[in-house]
Protein backbone atom coordinates (compact mmCIF):
# COMPACT_ATOMS: atom_id res chain seq x y z
CA UNK A 1 0.00 0.00 0.00
CA UNK A 2 2.78 2.74 1.05
CA UNK A 3 4.75 3.10 -1.72
CA UNK A 4 6.93 6.02 -3.99
CA UNK A 5 4.70 6.43 -7.17
CA UNK A 6 5.49 8.65 -10.00
CA UNK A 7 3.20 10.53 -11.93
CA UNK A 8 2.75 10.61 -15.82
CA UNK A 9 3.47 14.22 -15.66
CA UNK A 10 6.45 13.68 -14.30
CA UNK A 11 7.65 11.24 -16.42
CA UNK A 12 6.98 12.87 -19.52
CA UNK A 13 9.02 15.66 -18.34
CA UNK A 14 11.85 13.73 -17.26
CA UNK A 15 12.06 11.98 -20.37
CA UNK A 16 11.61 14.89 -22.26
CA UNK A 17 14.45 17.30 -21.08
CA UNK A 18 16.58 14.22 -20.85
CA UNK A 19 15.89 13.95 -25.03
CA UNK A 20 16.91 17.90 -25.27
CA UNK A 21 20.11 16.80 -23.38
CA UNK A 22 19.48 18.52 -19.90
CA UNK A 23 18.27 17.22 -16.78
CA UNK A 24 15.22 18.80 -14.08
CA UNK A 25 17.85 19.69 -11.79
CA UNK A 26 19.91 21.54 -14.14
CA UNK A 27 22.62 19.13 -14.78
CA UNK A 28 24.08 17.59 -18.25
CA UNK A 29 23.59 13.96 -18.93
CA UNK A 30 26.50 12.95 -17.98
CA UNK A 31 27.41 15.08 -15.34
CA UNK A 32 27.38 13.45 -11.68
CA UNK A 33 26.79 15.61 -8.48
CA UNK A 34 29.49 16.96 -6.49
CA UNK A 35 30.12 15.10 -3.60
CA UNK A 36 30.47 17.15 -0.13
CA UNK A 37 32.79 15.77 2.25
CA UNK A 38 32.82 16.61 6.14
CA UNK A 39 35.43 14.50 7.70
CA UNK A 40 35.50 14.04 11.43
CA UNK A 41 37.35 12.03 14.13
CA UNK A 42 39.62 8.84 13.14
CA UNK A 43 37.51 7.56 10.40
CA UNK A 44 34.39 9.38 10.48
CA UNK A 45 32.44 10.46 7.50
CA UNK A 46 30.27 12.93 6.58
CA UNK A 47 28.66 12.70 2.83
CA UNK A 48 26.68 14.93 0.89
CA UNK A 49 25.41 13.64 -2.29
CA UNK A 50 23.28 16.28 -3.53
CA UNK A 51 20.45 15.20 -1.52
CA UNK A 52 21.54 11.83 -0.05
CA UNK A 53 22.85 11.86 2.78
CA UNK A 54 25.65 8.77 4.35
CA UNK A 55 27.45 9.11 7.38
CA UNK A 56 29.87 6.16 7.67
CA UNK A 57 32.53 5.22 10.59
CA UNK A 58 34.95 3.14 10.42
CA UNK A 59 36.21 0.98 13.58
CA UNK A 60 38.65 -1.71 14.55
CA UNK A 61 38.96 -4.80 16.96
CA UNK A 62 41.35 -7.47 17.45
CA UNK A 63 39.72 -10.83 16.59
CA UNK A 64 40.86 -14.65 15.93
CA UNK A 65 41.32 -14.89 11.98
CA UNK A 66 39.35 -17.58 9.82
CA UNK A 67 41.42 -21.07 9.81
CA UNK A 68 42.13 -21.53 6.18
CA UNK A 69 43.60 -17.86 6.47
CA UNK A 70 45.64 -17.45 9.56
CA UNK A 71 47.19 -14.37 8.52
CA UNK A 72 45.07 -12.18 7.08
CA UNK A 73 42.65 -9.66 8.53
CA UNK A 74 39.33 -8.80 7.97
CA UNK A 75 37.43 -6.36 6.37
CA UNK A 76 33.23 -5.70 7.36
CA UNK A 77 31.11 -3.53 5.46
CA UNK A 78 28.26 -3.29 7.15
CA UNK A 79 25.27 -1.13 5.85
CA UNK A 80 22.19 0.35 7.33
CA UNK A 81 18.85 0.83 5.32
CA UNK A 82 16.87 2.88 8.31
CA UNK A 83 13.35 4.08 7.23
CA UNK A 84 14.60 7.06 8.95
CA UNK A 85 16.27 7.77 5.07
CA UNK A 86 13.04 6.94 3.60
CA UNK A 87 10.27 5.09 4.17
CA UNK A 88 10.91 3.26 0.96
CA UNK A 89 13.62 0.94 3.46
CA UNK A 90 11.06 0.07 6.08
CA UNK A 91 11.08 -3.36 5.43
CA UNK A 92 15.03 -5.22 4.49
CA UNK A 93 14.75 -4.67 0.74
CA UNK A 94 16.69 -5.88 -2.35
CA UNK A 95 18.30 -3.05 -2.13
CA UNK A 96 20.50 -3.43 0.68
CA UNK A 97 21.51 -6.72 -0.43
CA UNK A 98 22.71 -5.10 -3.90
CA UNK A 99 24.39 -2.25 -2.17
CA UNK A 100 26.45 -4.45 0.09
CA UNK A 101 27.26 -6.77 -2.69
CA UNK A 102 28.56 -4.38 -4.71
CA UNK A 103 30.50 -2.39 -2.22
CA UNK A 104 32.24 -5.87 -0.98
CA UNK A 105 33.00 -6.23 -5.06
CA UNK A 106 34.49 -3.35 -5.10
CA UNK A 107 36.67 -2.65 -2.16
CA UNK A 108 36.94 -6.47 -0.63
CA UNK A 109 37.28 -7.54 -3.50
CA UNK A 110 39.37 -6.03 -5.69
CA UNK A 111 42.08 -6.07 -2.67
CA UNK A 112 41.97 -2.14 -2.25
CA UNK A 113 42.65 -2.83 1.58
CA UNK A 114 45.65 -4.77 2.32
CA UNK A 115 44.74 -7.79 4.56
CA UNK A 116 47.64 -9.27 5.27
CA UNK A 117 49.39 -6.14 6.99
CA UNK A 118 46.53 -6.11 9.53
CA UNK A 119 48.21 -9.67 10.87
CA UNK A 120 49.09 -8.90 14.27
CA UNK A 121 49.93 -13.05 15.00
CA UNK A 122 49.35 -15.87 12.27
CA UNK A 123 46.49 -17.62 13.22
CA UNK A 124 45.45 -16.20 16.84
CA UNK A 125 45.16 -12.29 16.26
CA UNK A 126 44.26 -10.24 13.78
CA UNK A 127 42.58 -6.59 12.87
CA UNK A 128 39.05 -6.69 12.09
CA UNK A 129 38.59 -3.23 10.22
CA UNK A 130 34.16 -2.65 10.08
CA UNK A 131 33.23 0.20 7.97
CA UNK A 132 29.60 1.42 9.37
CA UNK A 133 27.30 2.87 6.66
CA UNK A 134 24.50 4.93 7.80
CA UNK A 135 21.40 6.03 5.13
CA UNK A 136 20.20 9.28 6.21
CA UNK A 137 18.38 10.83 3.65
CA UNK A 138 17.80 9.02 0.11
CA UNK A 139 17.87 11.13 -2.92
CA UNK A 140 19.11 8.08 -5.31
CA UNK A 141 22.24 6.95 -6.07
CA UNK A 142 23.24 5.00 -3.00
CA UNK A 143 25.57 2.64 -4.58
CA UNK A 144 27.67 5.51 -5.63
CA UNK A 145 27.80 7.44 -2.33
CA UNK A 146 27.90 4.39 -0.28
CA UNK A 147 31.05 3.16 -1.90
CA UNK A 148 32.69 6.60 -2.32
CA UNK A 149 31.83 7.15 1.88
CA UNK A 150 33.34 3.23 2.49
CA UNK A 151 36.79 4.04 0.49
CA UNK A 152 37.23 7.70 1.71
CA UNK A 153 36.68 6.36 5.54
CA UNK A 154 39.02 3.37 5.50
CA UNK A 155 41.76 5.80 4.00
CA UNK A 156 40.94 8.35 6.95
CA UNK A 157 40.61 5.72 9.92
CA UNK A 158 44.25 5.22 11.62
CA UNK A 159 44.69 1.93 13.27
CA UNK A 160 45.94 2.45 16.88
CA UNK A 161 49.37 1.33 17.49
CA UNK A 162 50.44 -1.99 19.12
CA UNK A 163 53.72 -4.29 20.64
CA UNK A 164 54.21 -7.53 20.86
CA UNK A 165 56.44 -8.40 24.06
CA UNK A 166 57.94 -11.65 24.41
CA UNK A 167 55.12 -13.96 26.03
CA UNK A 168 53.22 -13.16 23.07
CA UNK A 169 51.19 -10.26 24.79
CA UNK A 170 49.75 -7.41 22.81
CA UNK A 171 50.39 -4.14 24.16
CA UNK A 172 47.62 -1.31 22.39
CA UNK A 173 48.61 2.05 22.60
CA UNK A 174 46.75 4.94 22.80
CA UNK A 175 46.20 7.77 20.26
CA UNK A 176 48.32 10.09 22.66
CA UNK A 177 50.79 7.65 23.68
CA UNK A 178 52.49 6.64 19.97
CA UNK A 179 51.48 7.68 16.36
CA UNK A 180 48.35 5.73 15.19
CA UNK A 181 49.48 4.24 11.62
CA UNK A 182 47.32 4.49 8.38
CA UNK A 183 45.78 1.59 6.69
CA UNK A 184 47.81 0.53 3.53
CA UNK A 185 45.25 1.13 0.87
CA UNK A 186 46.53 -0.01 -2.25
CA UNK A 187 44.11 1.60 -5.05
CA UNK A 188 40.94 3.55 -5.00
CA UNK A 189 38.02 2.02 -6.03
CA UNK A 190 35.68 4.50 -7.47
CA UNK A 191 32.23 3.30 -8.62
CA UNK A 192 29.29 4.96 -10.23
CA UNK A 193 25.94 4.07 -11.57
CA UNK A 194 24.98 4.66 -15.09
CA UNK A 195 21.19 4.44 -15.84
CA UNK A 196 19.42 3.82 -19.06
CA UNK A 197 16.36 4.84 -20.30
CA UNK A 198 14.45 4.55 -23.34
CA UNK A 199 12.20 7.18 -24.76
CA UNK A 200 10.91 4.97 -27.79
CA UNK A 201 8.93 1.38 -26.95
CA UNK A 202 10.57 -1.96 -26.04
CA UNK A 203 10.00 -3.21 -29.45
CA UNK A 204 12.43 -0.18 -31.28
CA UNK A 205 14.62 -1.35 -28.97
CA UNK A 206 15.60 -4.78 -29.74
CA UNK A 207 14.51 -5.09 -33.61
CA UNK A 208 15.98 -1.30 -35.15
CA UNK A 209 19.41 -1.00 -35.62
CA UNK A 210 19.12 2.75 -33.85
CA UNK A 211 20.06 3.56 -30.57
CA UNK A 212 17.82 5.99 -29.07
CA UNK A 213 18.50 4.69 -25.58
CA UNK A 214 20.20 7.76 -23.44
CA UNK A 215 22.08 7.39 -20.07
CA UNK A 216 22.54 9.19 -17.55
CA UNK A 217 24.98 9.52 -14.74
CA UNK A 218 24.00 9.88 -10.97
CA UNK A 219 19.93 9.38 -11.20
CA UNK A 220 18.16 11.37 -8.65
CA UNK A 221 15.19 9.57 -6.98
CA UNK A 222 12.53 10.36 -9.55
CA UNK A 223 14.98 9.13 -12.25
CA UNK A 224 15.74 6.21 -10.75
CA UNK A 225 11.74 5.54 -10.49
CA UNK A 226 11.61 5.88 -14.22
CA UNK A 227 14.94 4.40 -15.48
CA UNK A 228 14.50 0.79 -17.68
CA UNK A 229 18.10 -0.28 -16.55
CA UNK A 230 21.07 0.49 -15.39
CA UNK A 231 24.65 -0.43 -14.96
CA UNK A 232 27.57 0.12 -12.43
CA UNK A 233 30.94 0.23 -12.96
CA UNK A 234 33.81 0.31 -10.44
CA UNK A 235 37.02 1.97 -12.16
CA UNK A 236 40.60 3.41 -10.30
CA UNK A 237 42.31 6.04 -11.55
CA UNK A 238 45.36 3.33 -12.86
CA UNK A 239 43.12 3.06 -15.63
CA UNK A 240 41.60 -0.51 -14.10
CA UNK A 241 38.24 -2.00 -14.59
CA UNK A 242 37.26 -3.61 -11.18
CA UNK A 243 33.63 -4.76 -11.73
CA UNK A 244 30.79 -4.25 -13.95
CA UNK A 245 27.36 -5.36 -13.09
CA UNK A 246 24.14 -4.81 -14.99
CA UNK A 247 21.03 -6.93 -14.16
CA UNK A 248 18.99 -7.37 -16.99
CA UNK A 249 16.84 -4.43 -18.45
CA UNK A 250 17.71 -2.72 -21.89
CA UNK A 251 20.82 -4.24 -24.09
CA UNK A 252 22.79 -1.44 -24.76
CA UNK A 253 25.65 -0.83 -27.38
CA UNK A 254 29.25 -2.26 -26.40
CA UNK A 255 30.54 1.18 -28.17
CA UNK A 256 28.07 2.85 -25.98
CA UNK A 257 29.57 0.85 -22.89
CA UNK A 258 33.25 1.38 -24.10
CA UNK A 259 32.37 5.14 -24.35
CA UNK A 260 30.90 4.99 -20.97
CA UNK A 261 34.03 3.02 -19.22
CA UNK A 262 35.97 5.90 -20.42
CA UNK A 263 33.84 8.48 -18.72
CA UNK A 264 34.04 6.82 -15.58
CA UNK A 265 37.87 6.73 -15.44
CA UNK A 266 38.01 10.62 -16.41
CA UNK A 267 35.46 10.69 -13.31
CA UNK A 268 37.63 8.27 -11.00
CA UNK A 269 40.82 10.97 -11.76
CA UNK A 270 38.39 14.05 -10.33
CA UNK A 271 37.24 12.09 -7.64
CA UNK A 272 40.44 10.29 -6.25
CA UNK A 273 41.96 13.30 -5.94
CA UNK A 274 39.40 14.85 -4.35
CA UNK A 275 39.60 12.09 -1.28
CA UNK A 276 43.25 13.13 -1.50
CA UNK A 277 43.06 16.55 -0.90
CA UNK A 278 40.28 16.16 1.45
CA UNK A 279 41.89 13.88 3.12
CA UNK A 280 45.55 15.94 3.26
CA UNK A 281 43.84 18.97 4.21
CA UNK A 282 42.03 17.31 7.60
CA UNK A 283 45.54 15.60 8.38
CA UNK A 284 47.32 19.05 8.11
CA UNK A 285 44.72 20.54 10.38
CA UNK A 286 44.85 17.76 13.02
CA UNK A 287 48.87 17.87 13.07
CA UNK A 288 48.22 21.79 13.52
CA UNK A 289 46.16 21.18 16.52
CA UNK A 290 48.32 18.39 17.94
CA UNK A 291 51.17 20.95 17.71
CA UNK A 292 49.58 23.73 19.01
CA UNK A 293 48.41 21.17 22.62
CA UNK A 294 52.07 20.09 22.26
CA UNK A 295 53.26 24.34 22.66
CA UNK A 296 50.67 24.55 25.40
CA UNK A 297 51.62 21.78 27.53
CA UNK A 298 55.28 23.05 27.29
CA UNK A 299 54.47 26.40 28.05
CA UNK A 300 52.58 25.71 31.08
CA UNK A 301 55.37 23.64 32.54
CA UNK B 1 4.91 35.50 17.90
CA UNK B 2 6.43 32.47 18.09
CA UNK B 3 4.98 29.08 19.98
CA UNK B 4 6.02 25.81 20.91
CA UNK B 5 4.43 23.07 22.43
CA UNK B 6 4.34 23.41 25.80
CA UNK B 7 3.75 27.31 25.94
CA UNK B 8 0.58 28.11 27.53
CA UNK B 9 -2.09 29.55 24.48
CA UNK B 10 -2.22 33.63 25.22
CA UNK B 11 -5.30 34.03 23.30
CA UNK B 12 -8.68 36.49 24.34
CA UNK B 13 -11.37 34.51 25.94
CA UNK B 14 -14.20 34.26 23.54
CA UNK B 15 -15.41 32.09 20.98
CA UNK B 16 -12.45 30.35 19.43
CA UNK B 17 -12.87 28.26 16.30
CA UNK B 18 -9.45 26.21 16.06
CA UNK B 19 -6.98 25.43 13.09
CA UNK B 20 -3.52 23.45 12.54
CA UNK B 21 -1.17 23.03 15.50
CA UNK B 22 -3.96 23.70 17.97
CA UNK B 23 -5.53 20.90 19.97
CA UNK B 24 -8.62 20.27 22.17
CA UNK B 25 -7.99 18.90 25.29
CA UNK B 26 -11.15 16.72 25.15
CA UNK B 27 -11.78 16.67 28.98
CA UNK B 28 -11.15 19.58 29.99
CA UNK B 29 -11.86 21.90 27.04
CA UNK B 30 -8.38 23.64 27.04
CA UNK B 31 -7.07 25.01 24.00
CA UNK B 32 -2.81 24.17 23.82
CA UNK B 33 -0.34 24.38 21.31
CA UNK B 34 0.54 21.20 19.41
CA UNK B 35 2.90 22.32 16.82
CA UNK B 36 5.92 24.64 17.05
CA UNK B 37 5.76 27.77 14.82
CA UNK B 38 3.91 31.28 14.54
CA UNK B 39 0.62 31.50 16.41
CA UNK B 40 -1.72 33.79 14.39
CA UNK B 41 -4.84 35.20 16.10
CA UNK B 42 -7.73 36.71 13.93
CA UNK B 43 -10.75 38.19 15.97
CA UNK B 44 -13.49 39.38 13.67
CA UNK B 45 -15.02 42.64 13.54
CA UNK B 46 -17.79 42.08 16.42
CA UNK B 47 -15.43 41.47 18.97
CA UNK B 48 -17.11 38.05 19.10
CA UNK B 49 -14.91 34.79 17.88
CA UNK B 50 -11.80 34.88 16.90
CA UNK B 51 -9.71 31.88 14.91
CA UNK B 52 -6.68 30.66 16.07
CA UNK B 53 -3.83 28.69 14.42
CA UNK B 54 -0.50 28.05 13.95
CA UNK B 55 1.87 28.00 11.27
CA UNK B 56 4.49 26.03 11.29
CA UNK B 57 7.12 24.00 9.20
CA UNK B 58 5.88 20.62 8.21
CA UNK B 59 6.52 17.73 5.20
CA UNK B 60 3.99 15.01 6.52
CA UNK B 61 0.55 15.85 5.14
CA UNK B 62 -2.15 14.87 7.36
CA UNK B 63 -5.61 15.05 4.99
CA UNK B 64 -8.28 17.75 7.10
CA UNK B 65 -11.49 17.96 5.42
CA UNK B 66 -11.96 20.34 2.92
CA UNK B 67 -8.53 20.96 1.61
CA UNK B 68 -7.57 21.08 -1.72
CA UNK B 69 -5.41 18.29 -2.58
CA UNK B 70 -3.79 16.77 -6.06
CA UNK B 71 -3.09 13.37 -6.19
CA UNK B 72 -1.48 10.69 -8.37
CA UNK B 73 -4.22 7.63 -8.93
CA UNK B 74 -2.38 4.71 -8.19
CA UNK B 75 -5.32 1.93 -9.15
CA UNK B 76 -8.24 0.69 -8.15
CA UNK B 77 -10.61 -0.50 -5.20
CA UNK B 78 -13.89 -1.58 -6.73
CA UNK B 79 -16.03 1.41 -7.55
CA UNK B 80 -13.55 3.46 -6.04
CA UNK B 81 -9.89 5.04 -7.57
CA UNK B 82 -6.80 5.07 -5.30
CA UNK B 83 -5.05 7.70 -4.71
CA UNK B 84 -1.66 8.74 -3.82
CA UNK B 85 -1.64 12.37 -1.62
CA UNK B 86 2.40 12.24 -0.58
CA UNK B 87 5.08 9.18 -0.99
CA UNK B 88 5.12 6.70 1.36
CA UNK B 89 1.40 7.58 3.12
CA UNK B 90 -1.59 5.67 3.08
CA UNK B 91 -3.79 5.76 0.06
CA UNK B 92 -7.24 8.29 -0.45
CA UNK B 93 -10.49 6.70 -2.22
CA UNK B 94 -11.90 8.84 -4.50
CA UNK B 95 -15.08 7.08 -5.31
CA UNK B 96 -16.23 6.62 -9.33
CA UNK B 97 -19.44 8.68 -8.41
CA UNK B 98 -17.76 12.06 -6.87
CA UNK B 99 -17.60 13.36 -10.29
CA UNK B 100 -20.15 15.37 -11.43
CA UNK B 101 -22.85 14.12 -13.75
CA UNK B 102 -21.00 10.65 -12.96
CA UNK B 103 -23.61 7.56 -12.91
CA UNK B 104 -23.04 3.84 -13.18
CA UNK B 105 -22.51 3.58 -16.74
CA UNK B 106 -21.24 6.58 -17.16
CA UNK B 107 -17.94 6.89 -15.34
CA UNK B 108 -14.92 9.02 -15.64
CA UNK B 109 -11.47 7.03 -17.07
CA UNK B 110 -8.57 7.46 -15.39
CA UNK B 111 -5.18 5.58 -15.51
CA UNK B 112 -2.53 4.42 -13.07
CA UNK B 113 -0.60 7.79 -12.94
CA UNK B 114 -2.60 10.37 -13.68
CA UNK B 115 -3.19 13.50 -11.82
CA UNK B 116 -6.47 15.03 -10.14
CA UNK B 117 -7.23 18.39 -8.43
CA UNK B 118 -9.55 17.40 -5.65
CA UNK B 119 -11.20 18.25 -2.09
CA UNK B 120 -11.15 16.34 0.74
CA UNK B 121 -14.56 14.91 1.72
CA UNK B 122 -13.70 13.24 4.67
CA UNK B 123 -10.68 13.13 7.29
CA UNK B 124 -12.25 10.08 9.88
CA UNK B 125 -9.01 8.62 10.88
CA UNK B 126 -10.25 5.02 11.78
CA UNK B 127 -11.75 4.39 8.18
CA UNK B 128 -10.57 5.34 4.49
CA UNK B 129 -10.22 8.69 3.94
CA UNK B 130 -11.88 10.04 1.00
CA UNK B 131 -12.20 12.84 -1.62
CA UNK B 132 -14.11 13.83 -4.44
CA UNK B 133 -13.98 16.53 -7.51
CA UNK B 134 -17.30 18.07 -6.96
CA UNK B 135 -17.94 20.97 -6.00
CA UNK B 136 -20.32 21.02 -2.81
CA UNK B 137 -21.62 24.33 -2.98
CA UNK B 138 -22.85 24.18 -6.81
CA UNK B 139 -22.86 20.42 -7.66
CA UNK B 140 -20.67 20.90 -10.45
CA UNK B 141 -16.84 20.91 -11.62
CA UNK B 142 -15.82 23.55 -10.22
CA UNK B 143 -12.08 23.54 -11.06
CA UNK B 144 -11.96 20.11 -9.69
CA UNK B 145 -11.53 16.99 -11.64
CA UNK B 146 -8.34 15.41 -14.22
CA UNK B 147 -5.17 17.63 -14.40
CA UNK B 148 -3.90 17.11 -18.19
CA UNK B 149 -0.44 15.18 -18.78
CA UNK B 150 0.88 18.39 -20.41
CA UNK B 151 1.57 19.84 -17.30
CA UNK B 152 4.55 19.36 -14.94
CA UNK B 153 3.68 18.38 -11.20
CA UNK B 154 6.16 19.19 -7.91
CA UNK B 155 6.92 19.03 -4.61
CA UNK B 156 7.13 21.75 -2.06
CA UNK B 157 6.71 22.39 1.87
CA UNK B 158 3.50 22.87 3.09
CA UNK B 159 2.89 26.11 5.28
CA UNK B 160 4.66 26.97 1.17
CA UNK B 161 1.69 25.75 -0.58
CA UNK B 162 -0.70 26.83 1.87
CA UNK B 163 0.91 30.68 1.44
CA UNK B 164 0.35 30.42 -2.45
CA UNK B 165 -3.10 28.93 -1.99
CA UNK B 166 -4.44 30.99 0.83
CA UNK B 167 -2.13 34.59 1.28
CA UNK B 168 -4.12 37.12 -1.38
CA UNK B 169 -1.10 39.38 -0.56
CA UNK B 170 1.28 36.61 -2.07
CA UNK B 171 3.55 38.23 -4.55
CA UNK B 172 5.17 34.60 -5.65
CA UNK B 173 2.41 33.80 -8.43
CA UNK B 174 2.01 37.54 -9.07
CA UNK B 175 5.09 37.92 -10.36
CA UNK B 176 5.61 34.84 -12.46
CA UNK B 177 2.78 36.00 -14.33
CA UNK B 178 4.83 38.82 -15.43
CA UNK B 179 6.87 36.26 -16.89
CA UNK B 180 4.94 34.13 -18.78
CA UNK B 181 1.07 32.41 -18.97
CA UNK B 182 0.30 29.98 -16.81
CA UNK B 183 -2.55 27.35 -15.40
CA UNK B 184 -1.78 26.19 -12.01
CA UNK B 185 -3.31 23.89 -9.56
CA UNK B 186 -1.92 23.90 -5.99
CA UNK B 187 -2.89 20.91 -3.12
CA UNK B 188 -2.31 21.81 0.13
CA UNK B 189 -0.46 18.38 0.98
CA UNK B 190 2.63 19.94 -0.90
CA UNK B 191 1.88 18.50 -4.69
CA UNK B 192 1.86 21.45 -7.50
CA UNK B 193 0.68 21.09 -10.96
CA UNK B 194 1.62 23.79 -13.12
CA UNK B 195 1.33 24.27 -16.85
CA UNK B 196 2.90 27.28 -18.79
CA UNK B 197 0.78 28.15 -22.08
CA UNK B 198 -0.26 24.76 -23.49
CA UNK B 199 2.59 22.44 -21.87
CA UNK B 200 4.38 19.75 -23.47
CA UNK B 201 1.79 19.07 -26.90
CA UNK B 202 2.94 16.29 -28.80
CA UNK B 203 1.68 16.02 -32.72
CA UNK B 204 2.27 12.76 -33.91
CA UNK B 205 4.77 11.10 -31.22
CA UNK B 206 6.57 14.86 -32.49
CA UNK B 207 7.33 17.94 -30.15
CA UNK B 208 5.76 20.76 -31.38
CA UNK B 209 7.86 23.72 -31.57
CA UNK B 210 5.51 25.75 -29.63
CA UNK B 211 5.65 22.89 -26.82
CA UNK B 212 9.47 23.04 -26.84
CA UNK B 213 8.82 26.66 -25.64
CA UNK B 214 5.66 25.92 -23.19
CA UNK B 215 7.71 22.93 -21.29
CA UNK B 216 10.87 24.89 -20.58
CA UNK B 217 9.13 27.88 -19.37
CA UNK B 218 7.29 24.83 -17.74
CA UNK B 219 10.38 24.09 -16.38
CA UNK B 220 11.44 27.03 -15.63
CA UNK B 221 8.38 28.13 -13.36
CA UNK B 222 8.65 25.37 -11.33
CA UNK B 223 12.05 25.73 -10.34
CA UNK B 224 11.06 29.46 -9.69
CA UNK B 225 8.48 28.27 -7.17
CA UNK B 226 10.72 25.80 -5.56
CA UNK B 227 13.56 28.27 -5.00
CA UNK B 228 11.24 30.66 -3.17
CA UNK B 229 10.39 28.76 -0.64
CA UNK B 230 13.89 28.95 0.45
CA UNK B 231 14.58 32.86 -0.50
CA UNK B 232 13.55 36.32 1.65
CA UNK B 233 11.02 38.22 -0.12
CA UNK B 234 13.51 40.50 -1.48
CA UNK B 235 15.58 38.28 -3.13
CA UNK B 236 12.15 36.62 -5.41
CA UNK B 237 13.08 39.12 -8.22
CA UNK B 238 16.93 37.92 -8.43
CA UNK B 239 15.51 33.96 -8.27
CA UNK B 240 12.90 34.87 -10.88
CA UNK B 241 15.40 36.61 -13.47
CA UNK B 242 17.64 33.86 -12.67
CA UNK B 243 15.17 30.87 -13.47
CA UNK B 244 14.38 32.58 -16.74
CA UNK B 245 17.46 34.01 -17.84
CA UNK B 246 18.28 31.14 -20.37
CA UNK B 247 14.69 31.77 -21.80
Amino acid sequence: MKSNDISINETKYIIESLKQGTRLDGRKLDEIRKPEVVLGDNGYVELGWGQTKVVIKTSSEIVKPFEDRPNEGLLVINNELSPMASIKFDERSVDEVMINRIIEKSIRKSNALDLEGLCIKTGEKVWLIRVDLSIINFDGNLIDSCCFGSIISLIHFKLPNYSLDTNGNIKVYNLDEKPPISLSVLHIPITLSISFFNPLNDEENLKSNNNYEISVFDATMKEELVRDSYLVVSVNSNKELIQLTKLGGIPIDSVELVNLCQRCYAYAEELTELIKTTVKRKEEEEFKRLNLRLLKSVDTR
Amino acid sequence: MKIVPGDALDIQQMKTTIGPGVYKNPKTQNIIPAAAGYLNVKINKKNTNQLAYIESKSKRYIPKANDFVVGIVTGTIGESYKVSLQDFSANVLLSMMAFPNATKKNRPNLKVGQVVYARVSQDIPEIDIEIECIDPATGKEGGFGMLDESGYIFEVGLNYANELLFNPSSVYLEKLASKCKFEVAIGLNGKIWIKCGDGLVYEEDQLTEAGANDFRYTLAAATYLKKCQKVPKSQVDAVLKESFKNL
